[in-house]
């Protein structure tokens, strides 16, 4: 008996020995490649000239086959160069979980990457993504402007656009007028809880996105231009204050508590309400759906007074990578993505919203995309989530509390100073 | 002797819980890549006085109070009727284990369908029934989104509660039921004096598993709420820290501290339960 006791104490012994060289171990490993923030000069636009070899861009899963298109596109365009597609997942965390993987081995098997557009900061303070400010610059002219803004961090562009995306307000041509202002907007559900406004309020991303639509198209902001916290600020409670009151008088059903944008898409078709705020893509599906014909598409109204509000950027940027052996190849692939030609088939085709804003006159684009024109106005007037490195503690900051104002846990003022004590928070992050 | 088991030992669980340990005692640059600093305890500090910790904490507890009880009732009940010899017993018995073959994020995705407020089972049946008139809006409510997790739980693992409970029913001689009818035993003092405590062991076991995996329980509220409204439990908060946040020091302490919750708790059923089997199996087979 007290043998195995004593061997087990050895044993144990030897366990913690061997762990605690391995920790040391990686603790060597860290400290070495503690290297740093973006650095280089701006790509130049003129080695897309130069492309040849093979080129790979890592996006993501390709459900619709936009990005195998335009690899084909690319290859037959460019007849000295070979361009594969690889893969990195569905989900937007999945691929960047694959980014930072491939990037932290400093792995250059990926030449240009897909980013969504709230990666920019997060991994341009890596020093993972080249410099693109010189090919935004000769690209600004076309691009709209708002969409490059997605792009700017430490006053350089780290990618460029490859599509776009924003909210749009939908509404029951059968049933409501287009609404002028958000306030005219909530009071249809307030008279007859059957024509409320359908919106993404579950405790996600999309939560966040429908509060700073608000926010913005009221005027206020989270992080003001030196980027500092000025979430306090009176706009943000009168928005809380609005949402909550949506909610308690029924401008807007309950049930959005608990949606997404497919849920508020499916709820919107089966006639819950007379007005929702989701993305392009529900126009399709909703013109096969019962309500075909039965409704029409506009931008996001003003706040208070008639005009147009502020939708949230999202869509798809692409980056070179600093790792690549192949930046001119990826340069002129980039370059391809952007140009007119392709940015109109990849709207007639998929009916992606293009960054360019010539594609919106294409006849090919009006046919594939009714709603073309109101889609480049909600662009024009849109603006960016907050760029900052640290932007998923700021967005799971306001749509914790947003969601706690919503369902009546916390008061408005209280909301919105939790909300900057939380994303004051995050910016201490180091 | 033991050498090589142990190195593997070592290898595979006690150095991802050291190097857990050593994670949570530092903090990671998310701005500037390999950044890191030592803060000592700084990472427990700043979780064991935060308020959205202790309410993970909290909501774990409740669910882990509320699902085990119901499970081992609900388990136990089934593994009584599928011990009573009938037709079709085997066939039933596979059916009743099938929510467990169930993957748990599957299962989760269907709960959601069912408890959505327009088009779900539950809110159309109740409006139908003239119950409420417009759809309750289930996963949106504090408590209301609490009781869809555990109820998603107890539909899932109550059949394995039935399963080690009726493995410990079949080992019960059928002779001591003849012999308790004889000394004048009706039903249910025979299942009180001879069938509980002979079944104590299986059904401890059950209690010490279900616990166990209901403290660390993350697929059920991950899925249907994403923690929000009150499901928030201490594996959800972990990985929302070191996942969606990238704060790899501050997770890694909240996965630390939800390991000693777990092991403290793990200790006192062992302590307690633990010999509690002991002299029951000992009791049983004098």
């Amino acid at each position: 008996m007290m043998l195995t006791q004593r061997r087990l104490l050895r044993a144990v012994t030897v366990i913690g020995a061997v762990s605690a060289l391995a920790v040391a171990l990686t603790a060597c490993s860290d400290a070495q490649n503690a290297d740093n923030v973006a650095s280089g000069a701006p790509l130049d636009p003129a080695l897309a000239k130069s492309a040849k070899g093979d080129i790979t861009v890592c996006g993501p899963t390709d459900s619709s086959g936009v990005w195998k298109a335009t690899m084909a596109a690319f290859n037959k365009a460019h007849p000295g160069t070979t361009a594969n597609y690889v893969e990195l997942g569905a989900s937007a965390d999945d691929q960047l979980q694959q980014i930072t993987q491939r990037m932290q081995t400093k792995s250059n098997q990926c030449d240009v990457f897909r980013l969504d557009v709230v990666w920019t900061a997060q991994l341009a303070a890596q020093g993972w993504l080249a410099d693109m400010s010189k090919v935004i610059d000769a690209k600004l002219g076309k691009l709209i402007p708002s969409t490059a803004e997605t792009l700017l961090y430490k006053d350089k562009y780290w990618g460029v656009p490859f599509y776009s995306n924003t909210g749009l307000l939908y509404y029951r041509t059968d049933q409501t007028k287009p609404p002028q202002t958000w306030q005219q907007l909530y009071s249809y559900g307030e008279a007859d809880a059957k024509k409320g406004f359908l919106y993404q309020a579950s405790q996600s991303e999309s939560l966040t996105v429908s509060f700073l639509e608000l926010l913005y198209s009221a005027g206020g902001q989270v992080l003001n231009d030196k980027g500092e916290v000025a979430v306090n600020s009176p706009t943000t409670v009168e928005v809380l204050t609005f949402m909550q009151n949506g909610i308690n008088k029924g401008a807007a059903p309950k049930a959005v508590l608990t949606y997404d944008e497919d849920a508020t898409r499916l709820a919107f078709e089966s006639g819950a309400g007379s007005t929702m705020r989701n993305y392009p893509y529900a126009y399709a599906a909703g013109q096969k759906s019962d309500i075909a014909d039965k409704f029409a598409v506009m931008p996001l109204p003003g706040w208070k007074t008639a005009g147009n509000g502020v939708g949230v950027l999202g869509g798809s940027n692409v980056a070179v990578s600093t790792f690549s052996k192949n930046q001119a190849g990826a340069l002129a692939m980039v370059d391809f993505m952007t140009g007119d030609a392709w940015q109109e088939r990849i709207a007639a085709d998929n009916a992606l919203a293009p960054a360019v804003s010539a594609a919106y006159d294409s006849e090919a684009v009006k046919k594939a995309m009714p709603f073309s024109q109101e889609l480049l106005k909600a662009l024009t007037s849109a603006k960016s989530r907050p760029v900052s490195p640290v932007y998923p503690q700021i967005s799971q900051a306001i749509y914790q509390t947003v969601g706690k104002v919503l369902s009546g846990e916390v008061a408005p003022q209280a909301g919105a100073t939790q909300m900057a004590d939380k994303v004051a928070n995050a910016l201490r992050t180091f | 002797m033991v050498a090589p088991a142990l190195i593997l030992m070592a290898g595979v669980a006690g150095y991802p819980v050291l190097y857990a340990i050593w994670l949570s005692l530092h903090q990671y640059s998310v701005i500037t890549p390999g950044l890191s600093r030592s803060v000592g305890l700084n990472n427990y500090i700043e979780q064991l006085t935060s308020p959205a910790w202790w309410e993970a904490v909290g909501n774990t507890f409740l669910f882990t109070a509320i699902s085990v009880p119901l499970e081992l009732l609900i388990g136990i009940g089934m593994a009584l009727l599928l011990n009573i010899a009938f037709r079709f017993r085997t066939l039933l018995r596979s059916i009743v284990l099938l929510p467990y073959a169930i993957l748990t994020v599957v299962s989760a995705i269907t709960w959601r369908t069912i408890f959505d407020p327009d088009l779900g089972l539950v809110s159309t049946m109740l409006s139908s029934l003239g119950l409420t008139d417009t759809g309750v809006v289930w996963l949106g409510q504090s408590g209301y989104a609490m009781t869809v997790v555990i109820l998603a739980d107890v539909w899932k693992t109550a059949p394995f509660v039935s399963l080690l409970v009726l493995a410990g029913l079949q080992v019960i001689p059928a002779d001591l039921r003849e012999a308790s009818q004889i000394d004048g035993a009706g039903a249910f003092r025979h299942f009180r004096s001879i069938t509980l405590p002979l079944l104590w062991p299986a059904i401890a076991l059950a209690m010490i598993f279900r616990t166990l995996d209901a403290l660390r329980v993350f697929d059920l509220p991950f899925v249907l709420t994403r923690g929000a409204y009150g499901t928030e439990t201490m594996s959800v908060l972990a990985y929302q820290t070191l996942r969606g946040n990238q704060l790899i020091g501050e997770g890694s302490a909240v996965s630390i501290l939800t390991f000693v919750f777990v092991m403290f708790v793990s200790f006192l059923y062992i302590r307690f339960a633990g010999g509690n089997i002991r002299s029951v199996v000992k009791g049983g087979s004098r």
